[in-house]
């Protein structure tokens, strides 16, 4: 099957061309001076005062061919390894440092505990559809550890790769430190596990934390998820073209930073459109044409030859209902067309700022639902069926028939939430809706027995360093 | 229509350019400075409630505000500090470690267009810095935002140090911000918290009524 992309070339010539204009001059704030040098020196038009860079189209022309087309985040041994890019398959990562928490069969959310924190690492493991570990971000912790404490609870619970954002450089170390504390695999490989966040302060600046984070990844070969999350209508124009056109500009302004500063970097485009509602005056990700700039924010990376992340399971639905399901699907469908390589967002609520455990279960099958679209079908004779067909006849029946036999098991995903059940079967079974069918997965995936992931000695190391790296983060503040 | 209804219409519709003019027109009909001031207020109230039922978009709420001020501009020289600013003041702020804007400063429109007189300390913004500005412009209620769960702390450093300057109980403190949650503010010993832009407005108006 074939990459569908909504805009003709002309078209998305027209969204790139004003985003070199708005680079070229307008020009892009990068509030960290080693990085406004390194810019300088490869020729840029700088104002090192105002933190000013000016990116023209034949720098950034020289900056994205030695982007990685392709990297492997590696998990705890090479069965959990996930690769991301070209030629590689769509693959699924959970909602990230949500502050709120929705427990299962609540309605109200509440400040992420560390307890929620860990059921939800536990959960990421046991789900097949999502590759990425990750959680909601803990708020009865000191706050300068809450991200270091999800990254050593990921390494005592889960085999998989993590995506985390850190606030600082400092905070980077200390968890490469927990990297460095991983036993090696069996195939000899170190375990990197790390993809990290790095976000534009939009419209049009880089803050200086994020720039040190940028830069220390690229020199340790940690990937990066350059991300932007303008407000269409507050922080970047109301307009669908103007977003994507300021989106573009700011994501590549971050690649151009980070190939600039080290050559071949491992990155992955990561676009967040968000539009301020403009009645409620909050940030919404639930209207349609979310799915619209999702497309072509996919179809813009990958014209610039990056791997491409969709930040697609948005909604702005608070408890997992008919909402979550309608917004989550309408803003994947359109940019999964585009085959991106990684798809965002499982378990989040209200604009990715709550996580709920539920959702989890819901999305994980989402996600294995479009994984299943984008597989395809096969379509050798067998797949054909004329010998079927042909010997079936007509009014005969397939069901008895070896021919459905091979393909019974395979050819049609089944969503284990979803209801298949006549009516009156349905109300007999105990009238279960699909929120309370997911409540059921949760409690039933949570009570399994754990296996320990990491030995006692390499758990002691870990708790140690966190321990360290809250005496030294709380002195640095 | 009267003079002061043109002009209450003119407010609403955001009419920039004709609102000085009719403000003018209504003291040139001999209408007193504050009570032209007053038809300017009600009009914006009549905003505030559009924008709260869902007819009014913040866009046109902002620009409604912004016809507000030049037709006050007329008025400026004919008023009172206190006539010009009926609901009071407000200091506001992103908190130190936090540069996220745009939250803060659609607070402190809606607040400015509800009738308040706001100084906008913008981003990042010290314990030190807020202590400076209570001091030098003394607002009824200090406002501060953050979107970093990890700045949040500096919330609580700012509260202590408006005691340490002794100023803490001259002002009423509001604080808000996609972490902040009620038992947060409460727990650092803010006066309130509002989830969003509108709830924002309301908390000024209810905290300024119980300082007076």
């Amino acid at each position: 099957m074939r990459e569908l992309f909504l805009l003709e070339d002309e078209e998305l010539q027209r969204i790139h061309h004003t985003s070199l204009r708005i680079l070229g001059e307008t020009g892009i704030a990068i509030c960290h001076p080693q990085a406004v040098r390194i810019m300088q020196q490869h020729g840029a038009r700088v104002d090192s005062e105002q933190q000013r860079v000016w990116l023209s189209e034949e720098l950034i022309g020289r900056a994205l061919p030695t982007v990685a087309r392709e990297f492997t985040l590696t998990g705890s041994e090479p069965v959990h390894d996930v690769p991301l890019g070209a030629g590689h398959p769509l693959r699924g990562r959970p909602v990230v440092g949500a502050d709120f928490f929705l427990e299962p069969g609540a309605t109200s959310h509440r400040p992420t505990t560390l307890r929620n924190a860990e059921d939800w690492i536990r959960l990421v493991e046991q789900l097949p559809n999502i590759h990425l570990n990750g959680s909601p971000y803990p708020s009865d912790v000191p706050a300068a550890i809450r991200d270091l404490l999800v990254v050593e609870r990921v390494f005592e619970l889960s085999h998989k790769p993590m995506l985390l954002s850190h606030y600082s450089a400092d905070a980077l170390r200390w968890s490469l430190e927990l990297v460095s504390a991983l036993p090696r695999r069996a195939d000899g490989q170190a375990q990197s596990r790390l993809l990290l966040f790095v976000s534009c302060n939009s419209p049009l600046t880089y803050t200086r934390s994020q720039v040190d984070i940028l830069i220390m990844a690229g020199q340790q070969g940690v990937p990066v998820a350059i991300n932007t999350a303008p407000l269409a209508g507050a922080t970047a124009p109301y307009t669908v073209a103007g977003m994507a056109a300021q989106m573009n500009a700011e994501l590549l302004a971050g690649v151009v930073v980070s190939q600039l500063s080290t050559p071949g970097a491992p990155v992955i485009w990561s676009p967040l459109p968000l539009v301020f509602d403009m009645r409620a005056g909050v940030a919404a990700s639930g209207y349609a044409e979310i799915g619209l700039l999702l497309a072509i924010l996919m179809q813009l990376g990958k014209l610039h030859g990056l791997p491409v992340h969709c930040l697609g399971l948005l909604t702005d639905a608070v408890i997992p209902d008919a909402q979550a399901g309608c917004e989550k699907l309408q803003a994947a469908y359109p940019a999964l067309l585009a085959r991106p390589h990684l798809m965002g967002g499982a378990g989040g609520l209200a604009s990715y700022n709550v996580g709920s455990l539920e959702q989890l279960i819901l999305d994980d099958e989402i996600l294995g639902s479009l994984f299943h679209i984008l597989e395809g079908m096969e379509l050798d004779d067998d797949a054909l069926g004329w010998d079927v067909i042909n010997r079936v006849g007509p009014g005969g029946h397939f069901l008895e028939d070896v021919h459905t036999l091979r393909y019974l098991r395979r050819q049609y995903y089944s969503r284990q939430t979803a209801n298949r059940l006549a009516p009156e079967t349905w109300a007999s079974a105990g009238a279960l809706d699909t929120r309370s069918r997911a409540t059921e997965q949760v409690q039933m995936l949570l009570a399994k027995p754990e296996n320990p992931v990491v030995s006692g000695s390499v758990l002691r190391h870990m708790r140690g360093l966190v321990q360290r790296a809250q005496k030294d983060l709380a002195s640095s503040e | 229509m009267d003079i002061l209804e043109q002009l209450s219409q003119a407010v609403i519709e955001g009419n920039c350019s004709d609102a000085p003019q009719l403000a003018q027109e209504a003291l040139d009909a001999e209408h007193k400075a504050p009570v032209v001031m007053q038809a300017l207020v009600q009009a914006m109230d009549t905003v505030g409630e559009e924008w709260r039922v869902g007819n009014m978009f913040i866009p046109e709420v902002l620009l409604a505000a912004k016809t507000m001020h030049n037709a006050m501009e007329v008025l400026r020289p004919l008023l009172s500090a206190a006539e010009t600013h009926l609901r009071g003041s407000v200091v506001i702020g992103t908190v130190q470690g936090d540069l996220h804007d745009i939250g803060k400063s659609l607070v402190a429109m809606m607040i400015e267009s509800a009738g308040f007189q706001v100084f906008d300390l913008g981003v990042d913004v010290s314990a030190t810095d807020f202590v400076e500005a209570v001091k030098k412009h003394r607002p009824n209620i200090v406002g501060m935002s953050a979107l970093l769960t990890t700045t949040l702390p500096y919330m609580r450093d700012t509260i202590r140090s408006l005691e340490e300057a002794g100023v803490r109980d001259s002002v009423k403190v509001m604080i808000g911000g996609a972490p902040v949650t009620p038992e947060f503010a409460e727990s650092i010993g803010a006066d309130g918290y509002a989830p969003d832009g509108a709830s924002a407005v309301t908390k000024a108006r209810e905290l300024v009524g119980r300082a007076h």
